[in-house]
């Protein structure tokens, strides 16, 4: 095992290839919490992110044989839960119909209401709106970019941890670091220029 | 670092060495600059409007991976327990045909047993008619060869005169 895991992970590991299952309860909860938040930071969906965390420790138990210790545990577990989330995205993709809805909606000049829309400068635009702007900025990147960019961004992890977690070069996580925040900033502009 | 973009990302990541960072902003414009400032407000917003993904349900991850890892493992083949199993029922078929064979020696040869001559005698004597006309009267034979029964005025010994 690699340094930096709990002293205790590599014993839990051997049991649980020996087909333990008490002992992979215990490496789920040692791990989940990071698992869910990798699937939930790609997906942006609670039910679709369990979904995912669940399928993740299955397919660890399937091939615990695979896992050589080369990469942490975690670092193997976030690969696997940033694959499957993936899947996900990428299904999403090929069905439109239940995309998350990105384009703005059109404005009746008629209408005292409006429906969520870019913030015009000087406007103050509160928490949730801001969210959803983050929200519908980042479905408009590939499964790969948003992949690294929440890892980076929202979890801090290292362009190593990050490059192990998606199966890609350190140089890879750099590129697609750079132009999934130039296209943040492209699409989000008029948020950070109030601040 | 091979290119441009990945010296970018780390100078704005602030990972560049000391000495290619002097040189890699020399090289960068005022622009550069400028969404170099908004990327980091916007990654402020970033991290305070998505905020850490608390698991909802955690355990619930547990109780459903283990589940469906106990439908996915075969159940170990119980050859032995079917042994163990059988010699079990043998024993037992053995021990209650041995009980039957006991039972069947005490019970039955009591059932069966016939009464005594003695007993039929006395049994006869004993039994009563209503009508005073009938009478019987037992003889032995001499020699304790046999016995004999003589019954007067009744042409038959009713049905419902059992001979216990």
């Amino acid at each position: 095992m690699s340094s930096g895991e709990l002293p205790d992970v590599g014993r839990l590991v051997e049991r649980s290839r020996e087909g333990d299952t008490h002992a992979f309860d215990q490496l789920i909860t040692l791990h989940r919490e990071r698992v869910y938040m990798v699937a939930y930071h790609i997906l942006r969906n609670p039910d679709e992110a369990l979904d995912v965390a669940q399928e993740t420790f299955l397919r660890a138990w399937r091939n615990l044989a695979r896992f050589d210790g080369t990469a942490t545990l975690a670092s193997w577990l976030s690969r696997i839960a940033t694959n499957a989330a993936i899947d996900v995205v990428r299904k999403r993709q090929a069905h439109p119909e239940t995309e998350f809805e990105v384009a703005p909606m059109a404005i009746d000049a008629a209408s005292h209401t409006t429906p969520a829309q870019p913030a015009r400068p000087g406007d103050s635009v509160d928490r949730a709106e801001i969210r959803e702007r983050f929200e519908r900025a980042l479905a408009t990147l590939s499964p790969e970019h948003r992949a690294v960019i929440v890892l980076k961004e929202m979890e801090d992890l290292s362009y190593q941890e990050i490059a192990d977690s998606v199966g890609c070069s350190i140089g890879t996580v750099m590129s697609r670091l750079f132009y999934a925040r130039k296209k943040l900033q492209t699409e989000l502009k008029d948020l950070y220029e109030e601040l | 670092m091979k290119n441009f973009e990945e010296r970018y990302t780390a100078w704005l990541d602030g990972v560049l060495d000391e000495s290619m960072q002097e040189e890699f902003e020399a090289m960068l414009d005022a622009q550069a600059h400028r969404d170099a400032a908004g990327w980091k407000k916007l990654r402020g917003l970033m991290r305070e409007s998505l905020g850490p993904a608390a698991t909802p349900h955690a355990d619930f991850i547990n109780s459903q991976v283990l589940a469906e890892i106990h439908r996915e493992t075969p159940r170990p083949k119980r050859q032995e327990s079917r042994g163990i199993f059988g010699i079990r029922l043998a024993w037992a078929g053995a021990s209650l045909l041995a009980l039957a064979i006991v039972l069947s020696a005490i019970i039955l040869p009591q059932v069966t047993k016939p009464p005594t001559a003695d007993q039929y005698i006395s049994q006869v004597i004993e039994a009563r008619s209503s009508d005073p006309t009938h009478s019987a009267v037992a003889f032995e034979a001499p020699g304790g060869k046999g016995a004999v029964l003589w019954v007067e005025n009744a042409g038959y010994i009713p049905a419902n005169e059992k001979i216990k």
